[in-house]
């Protein structure tokens, strides 16, 4: 017999069913019922404060701005130590980036800065939600040491289950959906908590006050 | 009873020699640094994540009933599983011990002319003893997450499933990196903890780059979709899986939940249980190989789907063992483990969950002390998120021990003496009441007893504190009257 149809085999030995145990449809509906934390349950304005809130409690830094001035933000949180090469996720490329040295596609070794974009906010936990494509690739958002997200301010959510449901519908499902708390850290070092260990060392959230594609189609 | 599941396993088994690891580990100052900050951190940092959640309790509830649903349909879900990986263009594999395991990796790194493999943590290809396996077949395989990785230097194992090197200290890492990072100049400075992440960092980089194939392991199997979830703070298994042509996720068939909202109910429960972290840095969910367009991502996607003895607890009285979500939060609180570290349970997994896995898995006979290794104090069972009562399932090993006459003719002697006893309770009532009369006697004005005849072993490092009233029996009885 096949190591398959033997593993099957044993599972059903084990719950004494001889084919396969299909669960009582009711059964699944009620596990769909979420228990939502109630500290989620704000205005728009106060969920946006927890959002904030809670991924400075992670290291993240966070910005907010008009997405007109989205350059001028880029800009200010370099001060005057502007990168010589910024790589942008294609997605963003309508985007007006003034005098930064944008270049588009995904992230190699050598990049030290990446701008890409979120699908949605949890503020929950401070969670950005990012989805490969061809748009914004996935490894933007590990390999540099500097991960600039962009996430439109009315994307931001209770939960993980609303943002899942921006991209549950999609098919194919993106290949890669990544729930970022925070820049990549360990704890492996005596526990010690250090930033930085192979994904990004900095994580900056720009929190943009308009829909990001009535821009983009301008 | 249950039936031993026919699977061998790689890593040698040192559980017999419980007592002599114990004692090596309690002289061991350095362990006992490391302990004492784990006690220190991760249940203080636990209990403050569970006191910021007030839903806390009522997701252990959830989740519980989440696993026991989704194990009580095992069959069905990893069919449903297993029908959307290969809808999404990518293989499934099934394998039924290690062995089958390895030959499924070996075929598919030998099929693509593989020289590098990265790996992200799986505790599951611990247990099967995978990077012996791929090394002595021509293959370099290379640990990514930081504490994995430093053990692969050490040539050492896990001693916690969290945070895989809690054992070694920054002194050791330092001289680790020294010996075997030898293209650095020898008299770099590496005495912060920052330049020891950095030349990880940089070393790791370059291997993620060159991996033919990356494998990683998965905190969860989606049912729904076919997809696979890592977990990670470091973001290693990401680098892993995406720079890599060839992704293998290897998991055990207790992964799988039926869909996300159910993954939404456990990641709620991992990241503050591990590790007090509201949400582990990183989760990601995996569907097959790199789509049409997509700048990165593997070539090739695999899953192996390992059962290796899990199956074999269905139907028995450790199923709800199954239900476990690797947190180690049993560990980080016990009594035992705090004292002695991991390494003593002398298998893969340790701590309270281990004290359950592995005589499961590598039989009550050489690992019988594992589940006598426990006070019974419960706080495992207190903590777990998905509500697994440790204590009860230690208890049947012991009572496995007892049946099998495992365990030491003095012990067995001793319960069998106390039992004739406790079932005359007027004999046992006489008999109590005389030895507490003799232990006041003992004890005189101060109340302790310095040594006491038979109990040596216990009195050589504290006093026996002597009863100070009568027998229960007779508490009750004064109490009544007065």
């Amino acid at each position: 017999m096949s190591a398959r149809n033997e593993i099957l085999q044993s599972i059903r030995k084990g719950l004494k069913h001889q084919t396969t145990n299909a669960p009582n449809e009711n059964y699944i509906d009620n596990l769909a019922e979420h228990i939502i934390p109630a500290r989620v349950e704000l205005s728009i304005a106060k969920l946006i404060e927890l959002f904030i809130s809670k991924a400075e409690d992670v290291s993240a830094t966070l910005m907010r701005c008009m997405n007109k001035d989205l350059a001028a933000a880029v800009t200010l949180y370099f001060e005057n130590e502007l990168p010589d090469k910024i790589k942008v996720a294609p997605g963003l490329s309508k985007l007006n980036w003034g005098d930064l040295a944008v270049e588009f596609g995904t992230c190699v070794d050598a990049d030290k800065v990446s701008i890409t974009e979120a699908i949605a906010g949890v503020a929950e936990t401070g969670t950005l939600m990012c989805a490969s494509s061809p748009e914004t690739p996935t490894l933007l958002n590990f390999l540099p040491e500097t991960s600039i997200i962009i996430i439109d301010k009315m994307q931001i959510m209770k939960t993980y289950e609303q943002a899942w449901q921006k991209v549950s519908q999609r098919s194919p499902l993106p290949r890669a959906i990544n729930f970022i708390t925070g820049p990549s850290r360990t704890g492996d070092i005596e526990q010690q908590l250090l930033l930085g260990i192979h994904g990004p060392k900095k994580l900056h959230i720009i929190i943009v006050e308009r829909d990001l594609h009535d821009l983009k189609h301008n | 009873m249950m039936s031993r599941p026919l699977v061998s396993h790689n890593m040698k088994v040192t559980s017999q020699q419980f007592k002599k690891n114990a004692y090596e580990a309690i002289h061991d100052e350095q362990l006992q640094a490391a302990l004492l900050k784990m006690q220190k951190g991760a249940v203080d940092r636990r209990a403050q994540a569970v006191a910021e959640l007030p839903e806390f309790q009522a997701l252990r509830d959830k989740a519980k009933e989440i696993k026991d649903h989704t194990l009580a349909h095992l069959d069905y879900y990893l069919e449903q599983y297993e029908q959307k990986v290969i809808a999404s263009g990518s293989t499934v594999h099934w394998a039924r011990n290690d062995s089958e395991a390895k030959q499924i990796v070996l075929d598919i790194c030998q099929q693509k002319s593989a020289k590098m493999i990265t790996k992200g943590k799986s505790m599951l290809t611990e247990e099967i003893g995978l990077n012996d396996d791929l090394q002595d077949n021509g293959f370099e395989v290379v640990e990514t997450d930081l504490g994995e990785y430093i053990l692969q230097i050490r040539n050492e194992h896990p001693t916690h499933i969290v945070t895989p090197a809690i054992h070694v200290n920054q002194q050791q890492i330092t001289d680790d990196f020294r010996n075997i990072h030898t293209q650095f100049d020898p008299k770099r400075d590496l005495s912060q903890a920052e330049a020891l992440l950095n030349e990880a960092r940089h070393i790791l980089r370059e291997k993620y780059f060159q991996a033919d194939i990356g494998i990683t392991g998965a905190n969860f199997l989606l049912a729904s979709t076919g997809s696979s979830v890592i977990v990670t703070n470091e973001g290693n298994g990401d680098l892993t899986q995406t720079l890599a042509a060839t992704h293998i996720v290897m998991a055990g068939i207790d992964k799988i939940v039926p869909s996300f909202s159910d993954v939404g109910v456990l990641i709620r429960l991992l990241g503050r249980s591990a590790t007090g972290q509201e949400m582990t840095t990183y989760t990601t969910i995996s569907t097959g190989a790199k789509q049409e367009n997509d700048a990165d991502g593997p070539s090739d996607y695999h899953v192996i789907l390992v059962d290796n003895g899990r199956s074999a607890l269905l139907g028995s009285q450790f199923q709800p063992m199954l239900r476990c979500i690797r947190c180690a939060a049993c560990m980080n609180h016990c009594p035992v483990y705090q004292a002695v570290g991991g390494k003593t349970y002398g298998w893969v997994y340790p701590g309270p969950m281990g004290s359950v896995l592995t005589p499961a898995f590598v039989g009550v006979d050489k690992a019988g002390n594992l589940p006598n290794a426990s006070t019974f104090c419960g706080k495992c069972a207190e903590v777990c998120p998905v509500k697994i009562p440790l204590p009860e399932l230690m208890r049947y090993h012991r009572d496995e021990e007892f049946k099998q006459h495992l365990s030491p003719m003095r012990a067995r002697i001793l319960i069998k003496m106390w039992a004739w006893l406790a079932l005359r309770p007027r004999l046992y009532h006489f008999m109590a009441s005389i030895g507490i009369m003799m232990l006041k006697k003992l004890a005189g004005k101060k109340g302790f007893i310095r040594s006491l005849f038979l109990a040596k072993a216990w009195t050589k490092y504290r006093d026996f504190p002597a009863p100070q009233q009568g027998t229960f029996l007779q508490q009750y009885k004064k109490g009544k009257k007065s």
